[in-house]
């Protein structure tokens, strides 16, 4: 069984690697010289996808400049594909950060407002801290009583109308974010509910341990750490399908991204090389993910 | 009585989350794509939910067939948007539809991954194995998306008519988004927590049948996972006929909101309506679960 998690931890880290090394190819790769000369473009993959010279080229095979190839407009795959991810990555972090900021306010609104006694007002009036769990609790309750599926199909909708092309996969993704955070709130508060019957929380109060560091180091950092990691990289994937998702079916004015690769333009040249480096990313990432959180082994599946 | 009292509280509750949720739906999309039969109100949401429901509502956006050069009166009229009918064509018997593939696929996920765990944990030598192996390679296939995965097999499933393209369907839906990982995960802690559970070593001990004593935590862990695992396996099932173009929910929101063939925009009663009902039978399986759970629990 040891051998088994040593093949399957040295197999995750070569994908890993692999992924990284896709990642830092338009630094690393012999094509990044051409470059050089041309800095009165916008951005690199502007450059590389205008470039009419290049274009005119013929599909190639694998070479030491090109290991994977050239497609059928003499494009390096191997940096269509890096810059393709590093965007991907950018959508998916625009997703991420909403999600967690908005996540974990609501998961603290829920675990630390409710029932709480209202020291210092009078009874008459309306403890804010209450008005704000119940406001808080039910919007996280509409927001869970919807679909995934109609989340995504819905924030589709409202981008195309609101907002302009180049901000509409920003904005999706945006609104993704935010809509997903009732499960990682009722983590967080689950969480924050078991922790009030520890010792060392208690131990903690009492010692005269200040709130922010009660709230921020001790639950969500050593505690509630995990699930943090886990569903944010959750997310974070979720995103880069999302992407892909909306670009095959609507087509984005922005860049070249994952999505575009599934395009038919693009599918032929790129099927493989796509799916087999997006299993990649999936399978690290998520290793990765559990290396960060846990330490007593692998316990994928 | 508190079991009633419970159940009426979850009830009324689970229809006012239903209400508040479509209403909020309704409020937005109205903003933001015109929808001129109806008012943006609380009222007017009442109007549009009784005309959906005595089958007043009608479709916005009408189909045209630009081939039709005819002009007659039946191309130009609106069609109704019916919850039931016989001629299929329904918003509820596209629900049944994706419903029915959702719970067959759900059913068939449990039991399946329920034998495998059985399997590890209860038996020894080649059978443990392999259903060790089995379960942990679907489970590191779960891992990726149902999207991904769709368009991994979209060249196999999107062109094959055959009995293997629908496997590969329920595949698909039973293992995309972790959905597998999720429910033999639990099974696995579950059933190993059964194993070395006193009472069960009690009751081998007394010659009692083992099964006999597990058969309630079973039965709560199964009704658990057939609840809390509907929306996820709803999804997978919709974004699934959205991308192979299967009959159900899947199809008619991708005619809405992706088709290039639909001429006159969104009509957003339709995804509404489909909506409510997705959220209505969310509402309905969780308020099934605490009600079973309840009763199981205090059942003697």
């Amino acid at each position: 069984m040891r051998l088994g998690n040593l093949a399957w931890n040295i197999l995750n880290f070569i994908l890993l690697l692999g992924v990284m090394i896709v990642l830092a190819w338009p630094l690393v790769g012999p094509t990044m010289s051409k470059n050089k000369f041309k800095t009165n473009r916008k951005s690199f993959v502007e450059y590389y996808f205008d470039d009419k010279e290049q274009s005119s080229t013929y599909k190639k095979e694998y070479s030491s400049t090109h290991p994977l190839g050239t497609d059928s407009n003499g494009r390096d795959k191997m940096l269509v594909l890096s810059n393709a991810t590093i965007r991907n990555i950018q959508y998916a972090f625009v997703a991420v950060i909403p999600y967690l900021f908005f996540g974990i306010f609501s998961g603290l609104i829920l675990s630390f407002s409710k029932g709480r006694e209202s020291i210092g007002i009078d009874r008459k009036y309306i403890d804010p801290m209450k008005v704000l769990y119940y406001g808080v609790d039910w919007a996280i309750k509409i927001l869970h009583s919807f679909p995934v599926v109609i989340v995504i199909l819905v924030g589709v909708l409202f981008v195309e109308v609101v907002f302009s092309p180049e901000m509409r996969i920003y904005g999706l993704m945006f609104f993704f974010g935010s809509v997903c955070v009732p499960q990682l709130a009722y983590d967080i508060e689950k969480e924050v509910n078991s922790l009030r019957k520890k010792e060392f929380i208690k131990a903690a109060e009492a010692l005269g341990v200040t709130k922010f560091r009660l709230i921020f180091v001790d639950v969500l950092w050593f505690s509630c750490k995990d699930i943090l990691f886990s569903r944010s990289m959750n997310l974070f994937l979720a995103a880069i399908a999302i992407e892909i998702f909306k670009t095959y079916y609507m087509q984005s004015s922005s860049g070249t991204s994952l999505g575009t690769l599934f395009n038919s333009n693009y599918w032929f040249d790129y099927k493989s090389q796509a799916v087999f480096f997006l299993c990649m990313v999936f399978f690290s990432f998520r290793w990765f993910t559990e290396r960060l959180i846990y330490d007593d082994g692998v316990t994928y599946g | 009585m508190a079991q009633v009292r419970f159940i009426l509280s979850k009830l009324s509750e689970s229809l006012f989350l239903t209400v508040v949720a479509s209403f909020a739906l309704y409020w937005i999309l109205s903003q933001i794509i015109d929808y001129p039969d109806y008012s943006n109100t609380l009222s007017g949401f009442f109007y549009w939910a009784y005309d959906l429901f005595t089958g007043q509502l009608m479709q916005y956006a009408p189909e045209v067939d630009v081939l039709d050069m005819s002009f007659d009166d039946d191309t130009e009229s609106a069609k109704p948007i019916e919850v039931f009918s016989n001629t299929g064509d329904s918003i509820g018997n596209h629900f049944f539809h994706t419903f029915g593939l959702s719970i067959t696929c759900l059913a068939i996920g449990i039991m399946f991954s329920l034998s495998l765990n059985v399997l590890i944990i209860f038996s020894r030598g080649v059978a443990s194995k392999f259903a060790r192996i089995t379960e942990a390679s679907i489970s590191f296939v779960s891992g990726i998306h149902v999207i991904l995965l769709s368009f991994f097999l979209y060249d196999i499933i999107r062109y094959g008519s055959g009995s293997y393209s629908t496997i590969f369907i329920v595949l698909l839906v039973i293992c995309g988004s972790n959905v597998f990982y999720n429910i033999s995960s639990q099974q696995h802690i579950t059933l190993l927590g059964l194993k070395g559970a006193d009472y069960i070593l009690a009751s081998k001990a007394w010659g009692d049948s083992s099964l006999i004593q597990m058969r309630r935590t079973i039965l709560l862990l199964i009704l658990n996972q057939f609840t809390t695992m509907l929306a996820p396996v709803l999804t997978n099932t919709i974004i699934i006929e959205i991308i192979f173009q299967r009959d159900g929910l899947g199809s008619v929101l991708f005619y809405e909101i992706f088709s290039d063939v639909k001429i006159g925009g969104v009509d957003i009663g339709i995804i509404i309506a489909i909506t409510l009902f997705l959220i209505l039978l969310i509402q309905i399986s969780n308020l099934t679960r605490q009600s079973i759970e309840k009763i199981l629990l205090e059942y003697r």
